[in-house]
């Protein structure tokens, strides 16, 4: 009887001890807000179009963001944009609601965020690119300011391992200039660039054409018995090497299991390229880290260059240059060239 | 504080090194006058050994009968009485675990009789609990902040997965962790790496295995480990917070044996055995099984491997060279995890450790000499092939050649000296989380010399006097040239002893370690860059020690702990722009008390700690992770008979501070495309509070493990089990601050192992 009440406490004083604490690592601050703002231009244009997205910090019931119902976007605020020295443009507040201009009753189509309610952002028409320091201004009805900078990234200049006349071909000196094809480009200190290679095609079917990119990997690796492509990631070195074998099995995979080779067009290759501010790659750095599958990191901030709140106001450039591939060896697959009839 | 802001401070104090030095250079002059040989007294000296297998008995007690003469055995089982008048006396040779020997011998005047004497294990129970006696027979010994540990003492601790030295010193008063799965641990407020291991007095330095889960030193190895938690003597120099010296078995002189262990980790195999004139010890263990691990990792596939191998050799020949002896040892441990997939990383981590050292009882000199030369080195390898993972290298290289001399005077008093002189090379190269790769490559010579004067001339005072000098350094912001210690004992009376000691100590190879990562899987180690300061650091310490009987002891330490030009991880580096690392400051204070029961069948030890720890930022003063205010741990310990053994431990400790969620928002991640693009361009997320400004709840944690061992003729047979969090508690770890999700620390673990020796 003894040995039995003693178990008895011994598994009611466990049952007692092991529950989980019913712990919360909230402490929530007063009222903040949040502003996104990025800026793209492309070196083709000479004007842009700002938009910016201002919300505020919530709460949830527990530690689940995704279970926020209650949408966080701000209105009634002003907002301004201008260069360091040159004019300064509001920001007009918009929906993203599109009507149909033959019926302005009725809508096309909506853009919702995430709560299911159209977006509520701050635009303005086009403005003209000016390398000059750009300054964001917000003052919200509360009587609170928010500011920030940035500066339009320089664009990027390719330089080649090799420079081909006639088109992009392995069939040149693997022995002296590789087995790859290098495009390298100057960096700055604190930018980011992510660069891709662009293969264009089109595929004529009877008398539809239609057109297809695909993205060229650096190389195919052997994983697990089959061979997997390796992709460009984000990066602060300058330099992309494309094995010409990856060239030639990612030419050769558009058409696998198609016998009719000559209906595939090749238009070319584009490098694509889009380099990020300073602002923005810090961002991208503090949201991106990772060292490795086992470290377990805590308290790494998020950037943000938001004077009174939170979040990024940045910018990004995109370039775009075409490239030939030669016509002999588009030839050698059975494909026609954008020369070819 | 910074490098000038250190220096000022330490030239304030100028007038009270003056002082010191002086009165130290005054002590030894005035000491060294009058040698023992000059004197009409004689000296007794020698090792004690167990004469099973001539393993040294560390800490063994030596008194000769009707005198108030005596002492203990260091960690080599060498003992050294000095100033005994001449005539017919008794020496009583004692340890827990022993018969007690009584030697009558005559003392002749400037003689130094050699005395070497084997203790039997004694077959009665009562003194089977090996645990290393806290009393001594010199009560006023300056050991203030060390904490002795046998290797019985190890096995009691019940084990996870494998016995683990760290998880014993995580178990000691003043000793944190952040967490159940890993080895690392800070102790009265210092960093991880501020902690040196030793392996027989040469440096490891990456004592982990397994990404840090535990330790690559197999127990079975281990003699004694000696534990300093702050206020050590000038004979270590190389971290501010404390030293870990771990003692290696020698090896059975008398016959040959083979144990075999296997656990549901690793294997292991020991060999031992005499050789011509001496002995040796070898190990090897290897992994065969990490399934158990899963219980710890991200990753619970993780195809972790790792094995670890270590020998010693001694040789000792009168005939060559009577009083020497020359030690051999070799250590190598290697982990490895190979996923076979070039989209996923590899991980390599190895140290090698190679040391000699040449150990002289000189002649009618009451003085014993070590020189010890040795190399150790750690590679470690991320190797991200095709996978996110940053690529990060480092190699260190550590050349170092020692003397170590103590002296005895006729007074009881002794002196120590030594010269450290030590080539280092670091080189790490790495991609850090902005993308960019970083190298450090330097080397340097440190060149230090100490001196230690003990006085042990009055029955209730003991008193360290001692400086390092860093002559040469391996940092350019090098650390303050002296590094006065000090260590005090009174004995008010028989029962009671108070101790003070202080010191300044200094550090320059650090670990690149972010605090804010609870698991780390490299922590490279580099000599301090040319642009910041080397840490150093301040250490009070206030004791008192009550022998409530000769089996119950009550221990109390108070510190106060300053930490300047700390090496942290720059929070606000976004770009290369900025350093990735920088100099803070830290303090930590607190008290300890340690109450041991230790009387056959029963051992009880139970701990409680206080303590507070601060980082001092320019702008910021903040807990550290590992600041814990409380924590108790208890251990129990019973001898059940017939060679049946059970513990349990339990530890509770309040909450680790942690970086509070202090609000959620939208953040945008996707921003190649327009905002409005897509809904899901944006991220609900968390953003952070003030820097652990919150604390997690409380954490406790009760393991249990027995151990039964059969004898038979041919051989003996261990078996071991234990349960780890017996009632399942679901102690938090973190927060993941990507999902907010809560990850708790290990749940029920059981968990076994077997061993054969024959």
């Amino acid at each position: 009887m003894r040995s039995i009440f003693l178990t008895f406490i011994f598994i009611t004083t466990i049952g007692l001890i092991s529950c989980e604490d019913s712990f919360s690592p909230k402490v929530i601050e007063e009222e903040n807000y949040v502003v996104s703002c990025i800026i793209g231009i492309a070196d083709t244009h000479e004007n842009f179009r700002p938009t910016a997205y201002l919300t505020k910090i919530y709460d949830v019931a527990g530690i689940d963001p995704t279970e926020n119902e209650l949408d966080p976007t701000i209105s009634g605020a002003i907002i301004t944009l201008g260069y360091s020295h040159g004019e300064t443009h509001f920001l007009d507040e918009d929906t993203l609601i599109y009507y149909d201009p033959l019926n302005p009753d009725s809508i096309l189509w909506v853009s919702e965020n995430l709560y299911g309610n159209p977006f509520i952002l701050y635009k303005a028409n086009e403005i003209r690119i000016q390398n000059q320091e750009m300054s964001l201004e917000i003052n919200l009805m509360a009587g609170k300011k928010l500011t920030a900078n940035t500066k339009f990234p320089r664009g990027v200049f390719f330089n080649y391992s090799y420079d081909f006349p006639h088109g992009v071909t392995p069939e040149i000196n693997q022995w002296k200039h590789g087995d790859y094809w290098g495009i390298y480009w100057d960096t700055l200190e604190e930018e980011l660039y992510f660069v891709t290679l662009i293969l264009s095609y089109s595929i004529e079917d009877d008398s539809t054409t239609k057109y297809h990119e695909v993205e060229m990997p650096l190389q195919y690796i052997k994983r697990k018995g089959n061979q997997e492509p390796v992709y460009p990631k984000y990066q602060s070195t300058g330099k992309l090497e494309y094995k010409f074998n990856a060239i030639d099995k990612t030419l050769s995979l558009i058409s696998d299991g198609d016998t009719k080779k000559s209906k595939y067009k090749i238009w070319g290759l584009e490098i694509r390229a889009v380099v990020y501010s300073k602002e923005l790659a810090k961002y991208y750095s503090s949201t991106n880290g990772y060292l490795d599958p086992y470290s377990v990191r805590l308290d790494e901030k998020v950037y943000s260059n938001i004077n009174g709140g939170l979040g990024i106001f940045g910018t990004y450039k995109s370039t775009s240059i075409p490239h030939e591939i030669d016509e002999d060896y588009i030839h050698s697959f059975g494909y026609k060239s954008r020369y070819d009839n | 504080m910074n490098y000038l802001n250190i220096h000022k401070y330490f030239n304030l104090k100028s007038n009270t090194l003056q002082v010191f030095l002086l009165l130290l250079l005054s002590l030894l002059t005035a000491e060294t006058d009058n040698p023992i040989h000059a004197q009409d007294t004689g000296s007794i000296r020698g090792f004690i050994s167990d004469s099973t297998n001539g393993e040294p008995i560390s800490y063994a007690n030596v008194v000769i009968r009707n005198t108030n003469h005596g002492t203990s055995t260091d960690t080599k089982g060498f003992y050294l009485i000095a100033g005994i008048v001449p005539g017919n006396y008794t020496v009583i040779v004692s340890y827990i675990g022993y018969k007690l020997k009584e030697v009558n011998l005559v003392i002749k005047k400037n003689i130094i009789t050699e005395l070497n004497v084997q203790l039997n294990p004694s077959s009665i129970q009562l003194t089977e609990l090996q645990v290393i006696a806290d009393k001594t027979v010199r009560r006023n010994e300056t050991d203030l902040g060390l904490q002795k540990i046998s290797a019985k003492e190890i096995e009691f601790i019940p084990v996870s997965v494998e016995a683990d030295i760290f998880k014993v010193i995580q178990s000691s008063p003043g000793v944190s962790s952040t967490s159940d799965i890993t080895g690392k641990y800070y102790v009265r407020g210092g960093g991880g790496d501020q902690n040196e291991v030793l392996l027989n007095g040469v440096t490891l330095y990456n004592p982990s295995h397994a990404l840090g889960l535990f330790s690559i030193i197999d127990p079975e190895i281990i003699s004694v480990l000696e534990f300093y938690k702050g206020g050590f003597s000038p004979i270590y120099g190389d971290r501010i917070s404390s030293v870990l010296n771990i003692i290696s078995k020698d090896g059975n002189k008398n016959k040959f044996e083979a144990s075999a262990q296997a656990s549901l980790l690793s294997a292991k195999i020991a060999l031992e055995g005499p050789v011509p004139n001496g002995s040796f010890i070898t190990t090897a263990r290897k992994s065969y099984h990490t399934k158990i691990l899963k219980n710890y990792l991200n990753d619970k596939e993780a195809p972790i491997d790792f094995y670890d191998i270590s020998c010693k050799v001694n040789y000792s020949n009168p005939e060559l060279d009577k009083g020497s002896k020359f030690i051999l040892q070799g250590f190598y441990s290697n982990d490895y995890i190979d996923y076979e997939d070039p989209l996923r990383e590899n991980y390599l981590l190895d140290n090698l450790l190679i040391g000699s050292t040449w150990r002289k009882v000189w002649k009618n000199i009451p003085l014993i000499s070590y020189v010890n030369i040795s190399y150790s080195g750690f590679k470690g390898k991320v190797m991200p092939n095709f996978s996110e993972t940053k690529f990060r290298e480092n190699n260190l290289d550590d050349f170092t050649l020692k003397t170590d001399f103590t002296y005895v005077y006729e007074s009881k008093d002794e002196l120590q000296f030594g010269i450290y002189n030590k080539y280092l090379k670091t080189f790490l190269t790495q991609e850090n989380i902005a993308g960019e790769t970083v190298t450090y490559d330097n080397s340097g010579w440190d060149l230090s010399a100490y001196f230690n004067y003990k006085f042990y001339r009055w029955e209730k005072i003991g008193l360290d006097l001692g400086v390092r000098s860093k002559f040469i350094a391996l940092s350019k912001h090098r650390p303050f040239i002296l590094q006065p210690r000090f260590s005090f004992t009174y004995l008010p009376n028989p029962l009671i002893s108070i101790k003070l000691a202080a010191g300044i100590y200094s550090q320059e190879i650090v670990t690149l370690t972010n605090e804010s990562e609870l698991i780390s899987v490299f922590e490279p180690w580099i000599i301090i860059p040319d642009h910041l300061d080397a840490p150093q650091s301040l250490h009070f310490i206030f004791g008192i020690k009550y022998y409530l009987t000769e089996y119950f002891t009550i221990e109390t330490e108070g510190y106060y702990k300053s930490i300047y030009n700390l090496f942290d991880i720059n929070e606000n580096k976004f770009t290369q722009r900025f350093s990735d690392f920088d100099n803070v400051n830290g303090e930590s204070y607190g008290a300890d008390i340690l109450i041991k029961y230790n009387m056959f069948p029963v051992l009880i030890q139970a701990s409680y700690s206080l303590s507070w720890a601060y980082k001092i930022n320019s702008d910021l003063k903040y807990f550290p992770r590992y600041d814990r205010r409380h924590a108790v741990n208890v251990l129990l310990n019973l001898n059940l008979g017939n060679n049946l053994n059970t513990s349990a431990a339990w530890n509770f400790a309040t909450g680790m501070p942690l970086t509070p969620i202090a609000g959620f928002y939208d953040r945008i991640h996707n921003y190649d495309n327009p905002i409005w693009a897509y809904g899901n361009n944006f991220i609900p997320s968390f953003y952070q509070g003030e820097k652990n400004s919150k604390r997690l709840p409380e954490y406790h944690r009760l393991d249990v493990s027995i151990l039964k061992e059969f004898k038979f003729s041919f051989l003996d047979l261990t078996l071991g089990g234990s349960i780890i969090n017996v009632y399942n508690r679901n102690n938090i770890f973190y927060f993941d601050r990507k999902t907010g999700e809560r990850v708790n620390m290990l749940p029920m673990i059981i968990s076994g192992f077997i061993k054969v020796k024959i």
